[in-house]
């Protein structure tokens, strides 16, 4: 599902969740990198830390 | 048009999902972790893993629940996703919640052994109690049934209404047994212990042990979030009633080290013991406390109890919900069904001394002997003719409980 249908929800009741911050930076932006790029990376590389890889 | 069950309220809702998160893993996981990997500099680490990893994770699947309206199974296949992926997320989902509570509740049941063993006495120790069928299934079997009465009740009727109850005298138990732990003498050395921040313990290994409790502890990834944000009314705010959540369940992480350290430090005992720590060290601690010992220890066992039951209903309640939904099976019936399926999966794990062992060594009692095999190295039609019997392993146990298997074995 595309993140930003998530972060659309999110902000249906949060309306601050699209204000903007610094720049064009929202709370919405910055939430969409964290879910798209970061937390994919962290978790395999927890997964692997759990197999024994890492 | 079918009528989804909601939440009645935002704090309903905050405290089922918090509920749900606090766990055993809070109360004799993360204190130890924390104390072997550096106390206040493993704190901060794990603060920063909460906020940037676990929220936005939290926030994704409260979303998803609610933007679907569905089940896991249902979010996940509505999400439009590549088809392996929406059917590894959703069977995942599924299992994991599925088999984790059929060895969790074991464990619960024996808090429900310790509460009582407190004013009996009954239970001499550790491993005889867990190697007792007698004793851990019985337990097993009542911590089963009270976890499928609540589910029962619906979303406001059972689960809402039981965890606005349980999670404000989880918070209340903590806060009794902490301040008993405080007060004994020597107990400022446990506090020293937990929190000092030592950062040179800080290596990729502990950040990654950091992001692993945070997984752990914020039910993240088992389609419990998703669920119980399907039942979330739009209105409600997700932002914050997810940071709730996360405060919620990293308070009573930290309120537990200040329970646990000072009490074992303060008689002397090891702080490195995990599992060990909460079912042998603890009631030593507790029972040596001169007065009204028994009662912190009871109090302590009914917070793992109660922080156990808000994290099992969670656990019924995904596979239900999908049964409910997507198989129209009514509530009653899912709920029955998963609680007793959960039990005779989770019958194995109660024989085998817990989860550890289920695996590699289960030991079930067997025409006055027991059978004792290891699942997957003897799995299938080998499983019944490489079984060997191991009459000694039982009888310590029963011998003592006065029913006495023959000595031999088949």
């Amino acid at each position: 599902m595309d993140t930003r249908k998530l972060a659309d929800e999110i902000s249906q009741s949060a309306p601050f969740f699209n204000k903007t911050l610094i720049g064009n930076i929202t709370p919405a932006r910055l939430w969409i990198f964290f879910i798209r790029y970061v937390c994919p990376v962290v978790i395999g590389l927890v997964l692997l830390s759990t197999i024994g890889v890492l | 048009m079918s009528t989804r069950g909601q939440w009645g309220s935002r704090l309903g809702f905050i405290m089922a999902a918090a509920g749900s998160a606090v766990g055993l893993g809070n109360i004799w996981r993360f204190p130890y972790v924390t104390g072997q990997n550096g106390g206040g500099a493993f704190l901060f680490v794990y603060m920063l893993c909460v906020l940037l990893i676990g929220l936005p994770l939290i926030y994704n699947e409260i979303a998803l629940g609610r933007l679907t309206g569905k089940n896991a199974v249902g979010a996940f296949r509505d999400s439009g996703g590549n088809r392996f992926w929406v059917i590894t997320g959703a069977v995942l989902a599924l299992c994991v919640s599925f088999f984790v509570l059929s060895y969790y509740s074991v464990i619960a049941g024996w808090t429900i052994g310790y509460i009582i063993s407190e004013f009996t006495d009954f239970i001499k120790d550790f491993d005889t109690f867990i190697s007792t069928a007698w004793y851990v299934v019985p337990l097993f079997a009542l911590f089963m049934l009270v976890t499928v009465i609540i589910v029962l009740g619906g979303i406001s009727g059972g689960i809402e209404r039981a965890s606005k109850l349980l999670m404000p005298l989880l918070f209340i138990l903590v806060f009794a047994v902490m301040l008993r732990s405080l007060t004994l003498p020597g107990a400022m050395e446990g506090v020293k212990y937990y929190l000092t921040p030592d950062f040179s313990k800080i290596t990729s290994k502990v950040i990654l042990a950091a992001l692993g409790q945070a997984f752990f502890s914020l039910s993240v990834g088992w389609g419990i979030l998703i669920t119980y944000g399907s039942y979330l009314p739009k209105n409600e705010n997700i932002v914050t009633s997810g940071l709730w959540v996360a405060v919620m369940d990293t308070l009573v992480a930290v309120l537990a080290g200040f329970m646990i350290f000072p009490a074992v430090f303060a008689f002397g005992k090891d702080p490195a013991q995990g599992t060990a720590l909460v079912f042998q060290v603890l009631p030593d601690v507790f029972n040596s406390i001169p007065s009204g010992g028994n009662i912190v220890g009871a109090l302590f066992f009914l917070l793992l109890c109660v922080a156990a039951l808000t994290s099992s209903i969670s656990m019924i309640e995904v596979p239900a919900s999908y049964l409910i939904d997507e198989k129209k099976w009514r509530r009653k019936n899912a709920a029955w069904v998963i609680g007793i399926l959960a039990f005779i999966v989770g019958i194995p794990s109660a024989l085998s001394g817990g989860a550890s062992a289920f695996f590699t060594n289960m030991q079930i009692p067997f025409f006055g002997g027991t059978v004792k095999a290891g699942f997957f190295r003897h799995y299938g039609r080998h499983f019944w003719r490489t079984a060997h019997c191991n009459s000694s392993l039982y009888h310590q146990p029963v011998h003592r409980l006065g029913y006495g298997y023959p000595q031999t074995g088949r």
